[in-house]
């Protein structure tokens, strides 16, 4: 109400701050002042337009015109043209500059400032934009109650009275006299209840959006009261829906009794969709995703075991690979006899006493045995057949070969 | 590391007692440490127990969008894209791996996990007709594949044994013949959570009913069709399903499973569902959770609302009796069968309606509290919350809905909502609700940062309620979240919203920030300047991302710069409205409709005066006089120009004359 009060004001201003004739005028005729909306209809061109201006459309009228009618006609038909124009000029150079104008709270503030000792304008609603609204709310009725039904003659009588009555109960409410209303009208309330619940639509529709369009610019208090609506509590008196007062009586107490029959894979089945349809968009951190990827197979399990997957060798004792050389105790290399006594006791195991032979190949399978049993790569059952490979190279002319080489050998050695 | 220390222990002791020879023995018997038998884990308990110490951060969003901070989406449709987007990037890759194995035939992997090597579907057309091929096809869950390999094997006169067809019965009639729906597919969350679920009709003569006819009859399958008729229904399958239910009734009711008589109520009006209950009970056949729900879907369709209510609570008072408490999908039957909002009701009538509701759903809460746990049931479960909260909105009650909030945050619910869809409705009632009733700006500020963006999405609507919030009482710390969620959403190039950013920040009382927050707000504003003027350039080709200036923002702009010392920036934002080449062609970057605001021009003026800056206050005066048609109030500013700013005689009378020729 505030805002409208202060374009009543801001108008009044105008005039005493000496604008131009026209706009002067015009602030008149559409400004706050229903009254003299409605009594000044034709303006007095002189208060709009400049005497020059009034002098040429005397002048124009004259050279044009005929007889006196004629003159008069045309000399009205001019000055309606130069008012109208006049008008639009005003509206189109203000309608801009004043809405953005009370957007502004600062200005808002001032005004508000201003208009609070001059008197609340009772008429102030009738701003000429929110007639406008109004007709405009009153075709939007008419046509909603056409919609719903009622005849044309019925929807403009709705149309007429919806609009009427939601002006001035939004009046009523700005002005806090709602209460007086509400206490003192009983007659209007029967009227009310006497309407039909379709029609009574209507009228709150109507209230609504003139509520709406009327104080469009309300204070954000207000904004916010309006967003809220009425808070609903619980009822005490409410009778229980969890007590067994009230039941079908069919089964009586206690069904444990009775047979759980079920499908089986439905009830299954249904409970894995639930359970999916439970995992909302997948993980929650970091340690879930890794819940996921183990279930998946796409992370190695916990505890964390450094043989996951090995394949074959998964059954291989790791001795099995560092004492590779137990295979050459059933061979037929040569085991020099010398080289059992050779150690520290006659506990040796075979393997032990092949390690102290001195023979060349002994010795050179030694060597073999040794790197074979510090190779992580390969599997036992190809060291073996490394060994195995060498075991049937060295046979028994190669033995004698490399026997017969190496003693060569050593009488060179012992020559030198 | 404990272990070292007790053997140290042990043998100290013991050489101890060794010198006391006579109780040796047995003293040693005594401290034995026995080291326990090692537990039997299974491989993910390890990370559950980790899992279980990680809370949830508050201020971080969702793990699943975790990423480069300019990445992580703030509103609920860039979340979908960005969640979209990830999925749709693993899938096609699935894909390729799929298609083209031989592109990945050099990897030397050790082990070689099959998980990394996805394997495509046996095609049902190429495959060996075997029962072997379809029972695995069933395992796989591939309806169609097995469908058609059925067809062939049929076709082919290839035996099946009853125990294979069986298994294919039980499928098709699930799932109606068709795939299994995107709302059960395990792994791809994204099309889980926007697939739209669509109750397909039963599929006459299809390979469900084959198989059905020709396998001997049995009570087993005759209910297993039953509930597959109801599950997938249409008008011609309730009526056989009815047929089905009736036949079997006459042979052996007492076999008919819990889950077959709870599909046939749900299909009934609510005579019929109190009857087949009856039945249940002569059969001597337990109601489980699925009849109890299935009963209420059937009394919620009972159209008169006192008859409905009075269906429904003794329904409920059934269900206690029997021992049952409920699930949380019960609850939500219950609470969608009280909803009622028919265009004619009296304004009183429909209040009445609402504190009903509420009344049920306190009692409901009060049960669930005291439960200890909520377990997922149905897929339904989760709409328990979102019609609770439906309703607490809609009686305006905080309380309420905070007591839903906190049930449903509780460690002791395990129901989840779907991220990409429901929990932003559910959250975004709350809050709004919160923006309203909460009295304190203090305490909605933390509300309000403790759910945007993470589980509400940025929204047009939800910054207008905070704006208006803040045009009540400005909060900067708040206005600043804003305005800063606004950004990553892309709200900021909005007319709308940056009209309301702008109002909030002239409206921010800068007496009453802190040093800190001063220097927040004076490097805000040259940013969202910049944001502005950004958007603007998109000419020509960008011109689809274009947000043009106006003059009424480049004025608020201006005053903005101004009041945070940027000037020179200032005046230079408000000459390019003097330039017609902005404003005009194709290159225009300010739209040519609208004027400048007054009151941040009238400021503006103020401190050109102030500094005695000639050019400055020209500019303004230009501007001014193309909104102002006072003339009186021009030329006083013109006068105070003059006087103020030192301007030369020529230049004085340059102005004078411009304000005058402007007003004639």
């Amino acid at each position: 109400s505030m805002l409208l009060r202060t374009i009543g004001g801001l108008v009044r201003s105008g005039l005493s701050n000496g604008g131009r004739r026209g706009v002067r005028a015009l602030s008149v005729q559409t400004g706050g002042d229903g009254k003299e909306d409605h009594g000044k209809k034709d303006v007095n061109p002189k208060e709009v337009l400049d005497e020059e201006i009034l002098k040429a459309v005397d002048d124009v009228a004259n050279e044009l015109g005929g007889d006196k009618e004629k003159k008069k006609g045309l000399r009205t038909s001019l000055l309606s043209r130069l008012i109208s124009h006049e008008k639009e000029t005003f509206q189109s150079a203000t309608v801009d500059h004043t809405s953005e104008m009370f957007s502004d709270p600062g200005v808002l503030a001032v005004l508000k400032e201003a208009a609070a000792p001059t008197k609340p304008l009772p008429n102030a609603i009738h701003d000429r934009k929110a007639k406008r609204g109004l007709v405009l709310l009153r075709k939007e009725v008419f046509y909603q109650a056409v919609q719903s039904g009622y005849s044309a003659e019925d929807a403009q009588r709705i149309s007429m009275e919806a609009v009427e009555e939601a002006e001035k109960r939004v009046e009523e409410k700005r002005d806090g006299e709602i209460e007086k209303r509400k206490s003192g009208d009983i007659e209007k309330k029967v009227i009310m209840e006497k309407r039909e619940e379709k029609e009574q639509k209507l009228f709150d529709m109507a209230y609504d959006l003139a509520q709406k369009m009327l104080y469009g610019d309300d204070a954000p208090e207000q904004k916010l009261a309006a967003l809220a609506s009425k808070v609903l509590e619980a009822d005490p008196s409410f009778p229980s829906f969890f007590d067994t007062k009230t039941r079908l009586n069919i089964f009586k107490g206690d069904i444990s009794q009775l047979e759980t029959r079920r499908i089986g894979f439905w009830e299954e089945w249904e409970e894995r969709a639930a359970k999916t349809w439970n995992q909302s968009i997948g993980p929650e951190n970091a340690f879930e995703e890794q819940i996921l990827w183990t279930k998946k197979g796409a992370q190695w399990p916990y505890p964390i075991n450094n043989e996951y997957l090995l394949g074959q060798e998964e059954k291989v004792p790791f001795f099995e690979h560092i004492f590779v050389d137990r295979r050459l105790a059933s061979s037929n290399l040569p085991k020099e006899e010398t080289s059992l006594g050779r150690g520290s006791g006659s506990s040796y195991s075979v393997s032990k006493g092949l390690i102290d032979t001195d023979g060349p190949i002994a010795h050179f399978m030694h060597l073999v045995a040794v790197g074979l049993s510090k190779n992580p790569h390969m599997t036992v059952e190809k060291k073996q057949r490394h060994i195995d490979w060498f075991i049937s190279f060295f046979n028994v002319e190669k033995q004698k070969l490399v026997h017969k080489l190496h003693e060569q050998e050593q009488a060179a050695a012992a020559a030198s | 590391m404990i272990r070292p220390r007790l053997l140290a222990l042990r043998s100290s002791k013991v050489m101890r007692r060794s010198n006391q020879s006579t109780e040796a023995p047995h003293s040693f018997n005594e401290i034995r440490q026995m080291i326990p038998t090692a537990v039997k884990r299974s491989p993910s308990d390890l990370l559950s127990a980790l899992s279980s110490t990680v809370g949830k951060d508050t201020t971080a969003p969702h793990f699943q969008f975790i990423d480069d901070p300019s990445m992580i989406p703030s509103t609920l449709v860039t979340r979908k894209s960005y969640y979209m987007a990830k999925e749709m990037g693993k899938r096609a890759a699935r894909q390729l791996a799929t298609e083209w194995p031989t592109l990945f035939a050099f990897d030397r992997d050790e082990p070689r996990l099959e998980v990394f090597r996805p394997q495509g579907n046996p095609d049902p057309l190429q495959m060996e007709p075997t029962e072997e091929s379809l029972v695995s096809l069933i395992e796989s869950r591939c309806v169609k594949d097995a469908c058609m390999l059925y067809e062939r094997m049929r076709s082919d006169g290839v035996d099946i044994s009853d125990h294979a067809k069986d298994s294919l019965f039980a499928l098709t009639s699930f799932y109606n013949n068709e795939d299994v729906p995107l709302s059960e597919v395990e792994e791809w969350h994204g099309l889980r959570n926007i697939a739209l679920i669509e109750k397909t009709p039963w599929t006459t003569a299809g390979v469900a009913d084959l198989v059905y006819e020709s396998l001997p009859p049995s009570s087993l399958r005759k209910s297993i069709l039953i509930s597959a008729l109801c599950k997938h229904s249409s008008p011609s399958s309730i009526k056989r399903a009815r047929e089905l239910y009736e036949e079997l009734k006459k042979e052996d009711k007492s076999s008919i499973p819990s889950r077959t008589y709870a599909a046939i109520i749900s299909t009934s009006t609510w005579r019929n569902a109190i009857e087949i209950l009856s039945t249940m009970k002569d059969a001597g056949v337990r109601p489980e959770e699925s009849v109890w729900n299935a009963l209420m879907q059937s009394a919620s369709k009972i159209p008169v609302y006192k008859d409905r209510m009075n269906a429904l609570r003794s329904t409920m008072g059934e269900m206690i009796t029997c021992g049952e408490k409920g699930s949380l999908s019960v609850f939500n039957s219950l609470l969608t069968g009280l909803e009622d909002d028919k265009e004619g009701d009296k304004e009183a009538d429909k209040e009445k309606k609402i504190v009903n509701s509420i009344s049920v759903l306190v009692e409901i809460l009060n049960e669930l509290e005291k439960i200890e746990s909520i377990e997922i049931v149905t897929s339904n479960d989760s709409n328990f919350f979102c019609s609770a909260m439906y309703i607490a909105r809609k009686a305006g009650n905080l309380p309420l809905a905070r007591r839903i909030v906190s049930l449903y945050e509780s460690k002791k619910n395990t129901v989840k909502l779907m991220s990409l869809s429901n929990e932003g409705a559910f959250y975004s009632s709350f809050l709004l609700l919160c923006s309203i009733q909460v009295q304190s700006i203090d305490e909605f500020y933390k509300m309000y940062i403790y759910h945007v963006p993470r589980v509400v999405g940025v929204s047009k609507g939800l910054c207008q309620t905070v704006f208006t919030r803040l045009e009540a009482t400005p909060h900067w710390p708040l206005l600043h979240r804003l305005i800063d969620d606004c950004i990553s959403s892309r709200l900021i190039t909005d007319i709308y919203i940056s009209n309301s950013i702008r109002i909030a920040l002239i409206n921010t009382p800068l007496q009453s920030l802190s040093p800190s927050e001063r220097d927040d707000y004076s490097s805000l504003i040259p940013r969202l300047v910049s944001i502005w003027i950004e958007f603007s350039r998109f000419t020509g080709h960008m011109q689809r991302l274009q947000t043009k200036l106006s003059p009424f923002s480049i004025s608020e702009c201006s005053l903005l710069l101004m009041r945070v010392g940027e000037r020179e920036k200032a005046w230079h934002l408000l000459e390019m409205l003097c330039e017609e080449g902005n404003t005009h062609g194709e290159d225009a970057t300010i739209s040519a409709q609208g004027t400048v605001k007054a009151a941040s021009m009238n400021e503006l003026l103020d401190d050109a005066i102030r500094r005695g800056h000639a050019e400055n206050a020209a500019t303004c005066i230009q501007l001014i006089s193309s909104t102002d048609v006072n003339k009186q109030r021009l030329e006083q500013m013109t006068n105070t120009v003059i006087s103020r700013c030192g301007l030369t005689t020529v230049q004085a009378r340059i102005v004078s004359t411009f304000v005058r020729l402007r007003e004639e």
